[in-house]
């Protein structure tokens, strides 16, 4: 567990590394994609650049909304300081910045939420390696089996001799290999599908993963990112139903062009 | 992907990491890594059966029974 490092003097939050690695990815996924769609590049600049704005702005706003009774001191003081950023906010957040950047662009659609799909999973994959490297509370439960450990000196530490399930290695083992999959399966299911698919993938990944999380129970012994996967994994299960009702979730095949021929020369 | 992270959790064993849990976060730096390294591998280097092939072909529509 290394919380910071000091570079020349200057201390730097290992987590915050990963954070902007993980834009960093997605943004260069997001950039391949563009370029295999014909839309310029450069987009994809801007498209990281309004999801970090809406992230930011939906992580902490979710934090404080969430953890508003233990909050002391002033609003602003709140909003600027120190840690407290919550995945499903920043989500949120995030979404709704690309939403008006989208419509800005034109590019409103379909194929703009198939980019985030495999994008969105790349970046929680790497984003959780700064957890794990930070030891920033998002591990697990108690635990004796053979890997797991303590964050004795991370930011938010476990007590001494406690291990715990790293739960941030399971995470980004999980959500990486749905990057990998969601990646491969891109140019095989019409539009929509591909973010419809990741809404369920993640949705399952976090809802399991919080059963050995330490995350406090809200409602019928699940936990609040529990009932928020469960809201993710309805929305892509309905999401998939519809399009299949709609002629089938799969792309039609490639065919060679036909000649069209003007409907006066057919008559004679 | 999962080859890469065996890999190097058994390095970090071998060269003393403190118990399993922080070799696996070594495993898990390589896994990221290889992962990004394969996504955005450029398009000429990918073999050909991976990524841009196109769809496959649809099966055949189903033909209605009509009644006699």
């Amino acid at each position: 567990v290394l919380a910071h490092i000091d570079i020349f003097g200057v201390s730097i939050q290992t987590f915050g590394i990963f954070f902007a690695l993980n834009f960093v990815a997605w943004g260069a996924l997001a950039a391949r994609r563009l370029t295999e769609l014909g839309k310029p590049t450069d987009w994809a600049f801007e498209m990281v650049l309004a999801a970090v704005i809406g992230g930011l702005i939906g992580a902490r706003a979710y934090y404080l909304i969430q953890n508003h009774g233990e909050l002391h001191g002033s609003l602003i003081g709140n909003v600027f300081g120190g840690s407290g950023l919550i995945w499903y906010g920043g989500l949120a957040g995030g979404t709704i910045a690309m939403l008006i950047w989208a419509r800005w662009r034109g590019f409103l659609g379909l194929a703009l939420v198939d980019i985030a799909g495999p994008a969105l999973a790349l970046g929680y994959a790497i984003g959780r390696i700064g957890c794990q490297v930070a030891g920033d509370g998002d591990y697990g439960k108690p635990s004796h089996l053979p890997w797991a450990m303590g964050y004795a000196h991370g930011t938010d530490p476990t007590p001494p001799g406690v291990t715990v399930h790293p739960t941030p290695i399971y995470e980004t083992l999980s959500m990486g290999l749905v990057a990998w999959l969601l990646w491969r399966w891109r140019d095989r299911f019409r539009p929509g599908v591909l973010f419809a698919l990741y809404l369920v993938f993640a949705g399952v990944e976090r809802f399991l993963v919080e059963f050995v999380r330490r995350n406090n129970h809200v409602v019928g012994g699940l936990t609040a990112a529990q009932l928020e996967s469960l809201a993710l994994l309805i929305i892509g299960v309905a999401a998939l139903v519809l399009v299949q009702r709609r002629g089938g979730l799969r792309r039609p095949a490639r065919t060679e062009p036909v000649e069209v021929r003007p409907r006066a020369a057919v008559a004679r | 992907l999962v080859g890469t992270f065996l890999a190097a959790t058994a390095i970090a064993l071998l060269a003393g990491a403190k118990n399993l849990g922080t070799a696996l976060t070594f495993g898990q730096i390589a896994f990221a890594a290889a992962l990004v390294a394969v996504l955005l591998r450029p398009p000429w280097r990918r073999p050909a059966s991976v990524g841009r092939e196109g769809p496959p072909a649809p099966p055949p529509p189903k033909r209605r029974r009509t009644r006699p």
